[in-house]
């Protein structure tokens, strides 16, 4: 690596002086990059984020921003000193302070770069005017707008966000991400993101890090995480998925109720197991449309669930196994009808549990 | 330093040897003047209740008019020393006297230690936990009963807790009625029969009565989440609008009240004052006097702060088993009787410093331990009531832990810090024994003028230092009532918004006074 990591974690273990809630997480956060850390709760991702932002004192090992050892065996720097920006679940605006009095809090005591700087931020995230404005005046949309603006007036090294769009309805929630996503591309902090919602840390990170247990167990760019999960674990956290239980291996090609399914990555180990699809790589045919074509498998559709641009059809296959497919806007299809499936792609293999 | 004036107790009660303790425990006296005491505490819990409830209500949810006034009106009684009131209430009405008599006198000083914090909790409980009740299918009873209430309670059962230790540890009242709880029991013990084993002895079971009490509160309070979960920023709840017929029972209810608590006493002083007019009356006394109410006062409650803002930090982020025993511990000053703490005190220089005999310093060390539980109350949960993202996003944002704590979390929370501080300062004023033993030679307080001259019957000459220890303890609960009155609707409504001088969001803090 040639350039100072903005974040590196190493062989990190955090405790509340009990079990350890986090254990040996090792982390590289590249300048400019934006890194979502993705795990169920209880999986001590929030636990690592606030040993990044020194709220806890780890039991061992080491973090580093932008090149400085800020906590090791032997150093600890505290919050203050370590130019971190946070926003917090909820945004904790300062209830005492007006949004200017907010945004103002991480700066220096030089008035007159203080108001240009506020107003700067308000005009980043599109709230200028809103200086006097009350935090418990804003919409929640506008308060975490206004604890990003304060996060980032300082012009910390490191942003760190704690499920800042948690709080948020799902339509505002899209907006406040979008804008943020695109703010921070283009003043380019690097970030890291801690979420339990999968398709947050998808679409929104450069690469995501899935955490489970207190222990990283795959970072890696979206489609990645995606496509080739480590483990079956990840693959059910990360998205809708189609197992299917295993008969056979040859060679590549694994013989499934839906019939023979090529396996993706590293050539399959074991004879027998579990594949997994995501139910976009599945078709669906009507089975009055196939005549004599016998390719595919038959089963019969029990539900639909449309979602406008696109819908999740649950299949049962003549031989008991459910399947689920994604089709691109309606499937054209009603409960009851009988169908074949087809496969594009490859599977992924994971041994029996 | 608390445990001091207990450890000498101990010391005290097992120099006597068991036989002696199990004598004086055993006696028919004894179960008498604990059922005595408890009855009492029983009574001014309920009186407490059915004064300050209604009148919470009142101030906190509905648009009765004189608001400020009538909040002002329930912070008063905390400046007229109960035992005044006592002597105000027998002066009228000679043939008052026992249990019932002083419940009721107890209840009238003791309320607004309820009102107060519960006016301010009911105020600050954020409007959309009730309407997310009612939308769940309660009616508006039942948003009381599951919501309300519980939300409350931890305001209201820490204020009785005080009410009921008060009430335990009160002396001039009980005297004056002539009822036998612990303290006039002891307090004969000590003076006039030399029996210190007995007085000891029911000391500590004073001590172990009010452990039970201090146990009883936390389990009421229990494991409360203290931090509110939710997005953004507290909403006060919507005042109720009363009908015609509703502002005309508030009011007369509130005025009741107010008559009650300072309207007989108001009248019987003026009568007294006008007794004293015949009486010679010499100003330089009462000026001394004045002086010595203030600067003893003001002294202990700096103390007991410097003390209390420690344990009140710790006990309002972690509930350890450590911290909880420190605070117990804390709160077991407020139980000892200034009669005890006084004594031990008194033993204590004597014994380690004798230089420091009868000296200022010594007095505000009694204020200190006996008013310590005050300070802490107050300042824990204003101090509770700030989320702690808040001082952590301080930290990241460049502020050191102490400048953290003062900008976010000591700015929050200090009405209710500087309420507790007040608290402290108007409770030593009302102070008799203690003060009637550690003062300096010579060194006069109003407290020790009005007692010495009640005590010789001379209620005329009283009078005055009784209304001047009245006005000057009014100061501290009217600037106290006068916070609670400021609500951010009737600020916007005035249209002042002016960074310095209005804090739209103090008044969801004051909930402190708990």
């Amino acid at each position: 690596m040639s350039n100072a990591s903005a974040l590196e974690v190493i062989d990190l273990v955090v405790g509340y002086g009990g079990p350890e809630i986090v254990r040996g997480v090792c982390l590289d956060v590249a300048e400019h990059e934006f890194i979502a850390i993705l795990g169920a709760s209880g999986s001590g991702k929030t636990t690592l984020l606030r040993a990044i932002a020194g709220y806890l004192r780890p039991e061992s090992g080491v973090v580093q921003i932008n090149g400085r050892v800020v906590s090791d065996s032997r150093t600890w720097v505290p919050p203050e000193k370590r130019h971190i920006g946070i926003v917090p679940q909820e945004g904790a605006l300062f209830p005492h302070l007006d949004v200017a009095g907010n945004i103002a809090f991480g700066l220096g005591r030089d008035k007159k770069a203080t108001v240009t700087r506020v107003r700067e931020m308000l005009e980043m995230v599109n709230l200028e005017g809103l200086e006097q404005a009350r935090p418990h005046e804003l919409s929640g949309g506008q308060q975490q707008r206004v604890a990003l603006a304060r996060a980032l007036a300082p012009q910390p090294s490191l942003l760190l966000l704690d499920e800042p769009f948690s709080s948020l309805d799902a339509a505002l929630r899209a907006e406040v991400r979008r804008d943020m996503r695109s703010l921070l591309a283009e003043i380019g902090t690097a970030t890291v993101l801690v979420t339990h919602d999968q398709e947050e840390a998808l679409s929104l990170a450069d690469r995501v890090a899935v955490m489970s247990q207190g222990r990283i167990e795959q970072v890696g760019e979206p489609w990645a995480i995606y496509e080739s999960p480590a483990t079956l674990g990840i693959a059910r956290f990360v998205g809708d998925l189609v197992e299917l239980p295993v008969n056979a291996v040859d060679g590549s090609v694994a013989q499934t109720p839906v019939g023979p399914v090529a396996v993706g990555g590293e050539p399959p180990t074991s004879a027998g197991g579990v594949l997994t699809l995501r139910p976009e790589q599945l078709v669906l045919v009507a089975d009055r449309q196939l005549s004599n074509d016998v390719s595919g498998a038959s089963g019969r559709v029990e539900a639909i669930s449309y979602h406008g641009h696109d819908s999740l059809t649950s299949v049962r296959l003549t031989d008991g196994t459910p399947v689920s497919v994604r089709s691109t806007g309606g499937s054209g299809l009603r409960v009851g009808d009988d169908v074949r499936i087809l496969v594009t792609g490859a599977g992924r293999l994971y041994p029996d549990e | 330093m608390t445990a001091i004036p207990l450890l000498y107790l101990i010391v005290r009660t097992t120099g006597a040897g068991w036989q002696a303790i199990v004598d004086s425990l055993f006696r028919q006296r004894t179960l008498e003047t604990t059922l005595t005491s408890l009855g009492l505490i029983g009574l001014v819990i309920i009186g407490c209740l059915v004064l300050a409830v209604p009148s919470a209500w009142l101030l906190a949810r509905t648009n009765i008019p004189g608001r400020a006034l009538f909040l002002v009106a329930a912070a008063l009684p905390l400046a007229v020393p109960s035992y005044v009131m006592a002597y105000a209430w027998i002066a009228e009405f000679p043939w008052m006297s026992g249990l019932l008599a002083a419940a009721l006198v107890m209840s009238l000083a003791t309320y607004p230690y309820v009102a107060i914090p519960l006016t301010a909790a009911l105020r600050s409980i954020d409007a959309g936990h009730e309407e997310a009740a009612r939308s769940l299918g309660l009616g508006p009873l039942a948003v009381a009963r599951r919501v309300t209430v519980p939300l409350a309670w931890p305001a209201a059962a820490a204020g009785l807790l005080l009410a009921a230790l008060y009430t335990l540890s009160e002396f001039g009242t009980v005297a004056i009625f002539r009822v036998d709880a612990f303290t006039r029991v002891i307090y004969t013990a000590y003076r006039a029969s030399f029996d210190r084993t007995t007085a000891a002895v029911l000391a500590l079971l004073l001590v172990v009565l009010a452990l039970v009490l201090v146990l009883i509160e936390a389990r009421a309070r229990g494991k409360a989440q203290r931090w509110r979960v939710g997005s953004g920023v507290t909403r006060p709840a919507p005042r109720h609008r009363l009908g015609r017929w509703g502002v005309a029972f508030g009011l007369t209810w509130l005025i009741g009240v107010a008559v009650l608590a300072l309207g007989v006493p108001a009248w019987s002083l003026t009568q007294r004052l006008l007794e004293s007019q015949r009486t010679t009356f010499d100003v330089t006394e009462l000026l001394g006097a004045l002086a010595g109410s203030v600067s003893s006062s003001l002294l202990g409650a700096a103390l007991a702060l410097v003390l209390a803002l420690p344990i009140a930090i710790l006990a309002a982020r972690y509930t350890s088993r450590l911290v909880r025993g420190i605070e117990g511990a804390a709160f077991l000053g407020h139980a000892l009787p200034g009669v005890v703490v006084g004594l031990s005190l008194v033993f204590l220089t004597l014994a380690v410093v004798p230089a420091a005999y009868q000296t200022l310093a010594v007095l505000a060390f009694a204020y200190a331990v006996l008013f310590l539980p005050k300070a802490i109350g107050a300042s824990r949960s204003s101090i509770a009531a700030v989320p702690p993202a808040l001082e952590s996003t301080a930290r990241s944002l460049g502020r050191g832990p102490v400048r953290a704590w003062f900008t976010v979390t000591g700015r929050l929370a200090w009405p209710g810090i500087a309420a507790g501080t007040l608290l402290v300062v108007l409770t030593a004023m009302k102070e008799l024994p203690a003060t009637l033993m550690l003062r300096p030679t010579g060194f006069n307080t109003l407290a020790t003028e009005l007692w010495s001259r009640t005590e010789i019957q001379a209620f005329g000459s009283a009078a005055p230092y009784a209304l001047a220890m009245i006005l000057l303890a009014s100061v501290p609960a009217w600037l106290m009532g006068r916070w609670l009155a400021r609500t951010p609707e009737d600020e916007a409504a005035s249209g002042a918004v002016d960074d310095d001088t209005v804090r739209t969001d103090d008044i969801t803090y004051v909930g402190g006074i708990r």
